[in-house]
């Protein structure tokens, strides 16, 4: 059987991963002046080059949340500036990737609607 | 959707960091505006108030992706305490009716440069949310851009 649906289903994966990424930057940045939050991140690009590496379908990749527990324990370690950075890229990534998305569909659109 | 982040879920979250900037705020207001109080209901001077700010959901990302269902995370505001840790400071005002038999009257333990300073702060912090609010609405926006059927 084709897998059509394949091209896309990877890119909706870094999507995914993209909007959990921004998800978890809005709660460090909402608790940036909690006393002892510390923040967390989204890993998932380890995985993505590990899977590719191993030559594994790359929508298999989970992303996960790992809590960061860096700095002196009991003490805040959000830094706003990098977080705010952070969120831009993931804007970038999440523009990028839809473009990904829109042309994976305009392909399977013309697949199918040509005879 | 049990297992989805809601795709709103940013919106809240950042809301509720606007929220308790606010809330802090609207606490350093009544500081400022009670510093010079020398006699409360309680018969003392105005003790300073302080917000107690916690995390809501600290464990909900930790698991897997989408676990954090109907808890999106964010802040919240838990009590407004009061600063005892700090002493009232006593001025010299013999004329003044609060003073006592030194002629001392014991002023409020609010620092207004402190005041400032964390005003300061949750000014930047309340901005701070509204950037990731925007770069959230913006990521939303390129994607429905984008993605047309």
């Amino acid at each position: 059987m084709l897998e059509l649906g394949r091209g896309v289903e990877a890119v909706v994966r870094v999507l995914d991963a993209m909007a959990l990424r921004a998800n978890v930057i809005a709660h460090n940045v909402a608790n940036q002046n909690t006393p002892g939050f510390k923040r967390f991140e989204v890993v998932f690009e380890e995985g993505l080059r590990e899977a590719f590496r191993r030559g594994d379908d790359p929508s298999s990749v989970v992303p996960t949340v790992r809590h960061d527990m860096s700095g002196p324990p009991g003490v805040n370690n959000v830094s706003t500036t990098q977080e705010l950075a952070e969120l831009d890229k993931v804007r970038l990534l999440y523009d990028l990737f839809s473009r990904r998305a829109a042309v994976a569909m305009s392909q399977l659109n013309r697949a199918i609607q040509s005879k | 959707m049990k297992g989805m982040q809601g795709v709103f879920t940013g919106f809240d979250i950042a809301a509720s960091g606007m929220r308790t900037e606010m809330q802090r705020a609207e606490v350093v207001a009544a500081n400022v505006a009670n510093m010079h109080v020398t006699k409360g209901p309680d018969g003392l001077p105005y003790r300073r108030r302080t917000v107690v700010v916690e995390e809501t959901a600290p464990s909900g990302f930790a698991a897997v992706l989408g676990s954090v269902g109907a808890a999106p995370g964010g802040t919240r505001v838990v009590r407004v305490a009061t600063d005892t840790s700090t002493p009232f400071v006593p001025r010299f005002d013999p004329g003044h009716p609060h003073a006592d038999a030194n002629g001392f009257v014991l002023m409020s333990n609010v620092d207004i440069f402190k005041e400032m300073v964390d005003m300061a702060v949750i000014q930047r912090s309340f901005e701070a949310n509204i950037a990731s609010m925007q770069a959230y609405r913006g990521m939303l926006q390129t994607a429905l851009q984008n993605i047309r059927v």
